[in-house]
């Protein structure tokens, strides 16, 4: 990979909080990707694993404890702070509650010319504006002089997604956008991602707890638990065939919409079924929750849920490594291939 | 796949005894806009044992309709049709025959498992309240029956556990001891108001296994609102479909996922990503927002987003109706497969539907 091809690259990103009367609480702890230009790169994980406080980091708005983060071969982490305002407008980001995202008392049009005028984006601003709402599918005339609260969440998170473009960004970070979101909203807004990704050749880091919604906007995903990245791969292939165990258990607990029984597992005449316990495929759903960030397991973190995990799973924390090209795996002993 | 299962412990094919009757039940709510159709004459039956799902957007009336069987809906709603439980109208029962009902025979565990909880009393000291109010156990009996409950729901070493608050237990945690006490008095319905949407992927599994177990166990009769067709998918036999507060297809649960005939269910199914599809796959959209019916409607909910709506969509109301059936008679209601639409899709079955309804009129 050449370095033209890749726009962001992260490396060794450690974000802390403080905790009152403690250590402080290591919410990412050393992890590296890239994101490529044009391209998708989805991180998912469940609740407290450092997906949104990696793309806070991204975004500068928390300033990392450690490690870089080179933006078109730039460090922000160690740009002086003009520098860093003068890159801005090119690294953009939508958040999930999009109602709460958007200030209650400006226009539509007010809200999307914020970013212009910060940056001093010399006027009329009008067009810029009218043609952003209507990138994204809003009419400027019809909600340009309303307020977000006079809108719906799928029509705010438009807005949103707007007042990112009308910067004509590189890298838009998307932290959770479409789980506030009816699912039939959710699918307007991820075509509606997919679109603007492919006509402003925009790259995008988005982030999400669905495993579904994140395949199906990706072109690589990483995979987050308790603050690291377990595994990385092309999406196709991490959903196909993860190696780490923790991918596994995710994806078997995700409920699909057609069950599928497992194989060679017909109940035989007569015998007692019990109601409502229609298995997925061949698993046993994980047991437990993931442990406290504060007091994280030594070596790997999945271990103390996992069933392949042995005593050097306690005693050494696995990098991660390729095992194929592209496909790398934070794991003593990863599942077959 | 799931139909050999059914004809076992599904309700028996001839006329089964319903635990819980809902019939034509109706809540109103007052707006500024005028009268919000928040539930609008929606009837299905649980049988014991049996786990029925409720699907819909939000605004679709999922949440109000459970509460309207638990006689919780607001002060300012106005509520019609009949809640059959255990001889009892549940919508006109006393306060005093409805505390009886609440609790030991139908019993509710809420989305938010936080808010569910008095945040300011041991988990362990609320459950044995329950128990000695509604269990009628001493003091030493309910404290040690609250450790047994908190052991069923998976808390692991629920003594020391029943000592905690809930602030200091996890979402999931949190949900099992809202689960333990919905369940505390053996009731014999469940009703489940989306009691895994707060909560990770790997811990929703495992509260979803926990309630079939119980189900399993106890013989209660649970139904599961969700807005998550795939929490219905694996967990229910029979499934209703709710849009602007009407039920528009209701059937056995595979069979409603597999060969949707209403044309919003399809759009429904359709616009869900799906593990299996390959990345970037285009998702299929209905165009505008979930609707509410407000003040006087006409016509089906669902046209002005319809692609399939015609003239008139927009002038009568549909009726549910079998999209099979050839004469008039609208098998059971709720056991089969109906959809309230003049134009299902799928399957050619229009004409019939759209006789059917004729008829029923």
């Amino acid at each position: 990979m050449t370095t033209s091809e890749v726009l962001l690259r992260v490396r060794d990103l450690a974000v802390d909080y403080r905790v009152p009367g403690g250590a402080p609480l290591r919410a990412v702890d050393g992890v590296s990707f890239t994101v490529r230009r044009g391209e998708t790169l989805g991180l998912v994980g469940e609740s407290g694993c450092g997906k949104s406080s990696t793309a806070r980091a991204v975004m500068m708005l928390r300033r990392p404890t450690g490690g870089r983060i080179e933006f078109d071969g730039q460090d922000l982490a160690r740009l002086p702070a003009r520098q860093l305002r003068r890159l801005r407008p090119q690294l953009q980001m939508i958040f999930q509650d999009p109602a709460s995202s958007l200030n209650p008392r400006r226009t539509v049009a007010a809200i999307v010319a914020e970013g212009l005028a910060a940056h001093r984006h010399p006027r009329p601003w009008t067009r810029l504006v009218d043609d952003a709402l209507s990138a994204v599918g809003l009419d400027p005339e019809a909600v340009g002089h309303r307020r977000p609260t006079e809108l719906s969440g799928g029509q705010c998170q438009r807005v949103a997604l707007a007042r990112a473009l009308v910067l004509a960004p590189a890298l838009v970070v998307c932290d959770e956008p479409v789980s506030a979101l009816d699912v039939s909203v959710q699918a307007q807004i991820l075509n509606l991602l997919e679109d603007t990704r492919r006509r402003h050749r925009l790259s995008l880091l988005f982030i999400a707890h669905d495993l579904a919604v994140v395949k199906q906007v990706s072109d690589r995903v990483g995979v987050m638990y308790l603050g690291r990245i377990c595994e990385l791969a092309p999406a196709e292939q991490l959903y196909r065939q993860p190696r780490h165990p923790y991918t596994r258990a995710l994806l078997d607990a995700v409920p699909l919409l057609e069950p599928v029984p497992p194989s060679g597992a017909i109940a035989a005449p007569g015998s007692i079924a019990v109601p409502g316990t229609v298995p997925t495929p061949g698993t046993a759903s994980t047991p437990g929750e993931p442990p406290s960030p504060l007091r994280p397991p030594s070596g790997c973190r999945f271990r103390t849920r996992c069933d392949r995990a042995r005593d050097r799973c306690a005693e050494e924390t696995p990098p991660l490594h390729p095992v194929t090209e592209d496909h790398q795996v934070a794991c003593h002993y990863p599942l077959p291939g | 796949m799931t139909t050999g299962r059914m004809t076992i412990l599904g309700p028996p094919s001839g006329l089964p005894a319903p635990l819980l009757a809902v019939q034509d039940v109706s809540t109103t709510l007052p707006t500024a806009a005028g009268p919000l159709h928040a539930v609008d004459r929606v009837s299905f039956t649980l049988a014991a044992g049996e786990a029925v799902g409720v699907v819909g957007e939000s605004g679709s009336g999922k949440s109000m309709l459970a509460r309207t069987v638990m006689g919780l809906a607001p002060p300012a709603a106005r509520t019609t049709g009949s809640v059959r439980f255990a001889g009892h109208d549940l919508l006109t029962a006393s306060a005093r025959d409805l505390r009886e009902v609440l609790g030991s025979g139908v019993a509710m565990v809420f989305q938010d498992p936080a808010t569910a909880l008095n945040p300011v009393t041991r988990i362990g000291r609320q459950l044995a309240e329950t128990l000695r109010l509604r269990g009628g156990l001493d003091r030493r009996a309910a404290r040690d029956r609250a450790v047994e409950l908190l052991r069923t729901v998976g808390i692991p070493d629920p003594a020391r556990r029943a000592r905690s608050y809930p602030h200091e237990l996890s979402g999931g945690m949190r949900q099992r001891v809202c689960i333990a006490l919905a369940v505390a008095c053996g009731p014999r319905v469940l009703l489940a108001d989306e009691p895994t949407t707060a909560l990770d992927v790997t811990v929703q599994r495992q509260i979803l296994d926990l309630l079939a177990d119980l189900r399993a166990a106890s013989g209660m009769g649970m139904l599961l609102i969700t807005h998550d067709l795939a929490v219905v998918a694996g967990r229910t036999e029979r499934l209703l479909v709710m849009y602007a507060g009407q039920v528009v297809e209701t059937g056995p649960t595979t069979e409603v996922i597999r060969a949707a005939r209403h044309p919003y269910t399809a759009a429904l199914l359709a616009s869900v990503p799906r593990l299996e599809q390959p990345s970037h796959t285009r998702l299929a959209t209905v165009a505008g927002l979930p609707a509410t019916a407000v003040g006087a409607t006409r016509g089906c909910r669902f046209a002005p987003r319809c692609p399939r709506a015609r003239a008139r969509c927009r002038q009568e109301d549909p009726v549910l109706a079998d999209p099979r059936a050839r004469h008039g008679a609208v098998p059971g209601r709720d056991r089969e497969h109906a959809v309230a639409c003049f134009h299902p899709v799928g399957g050619g079955g229009g004409a019939a539907v759209r006789d059917t309804a004729e008829r029923i009129r």
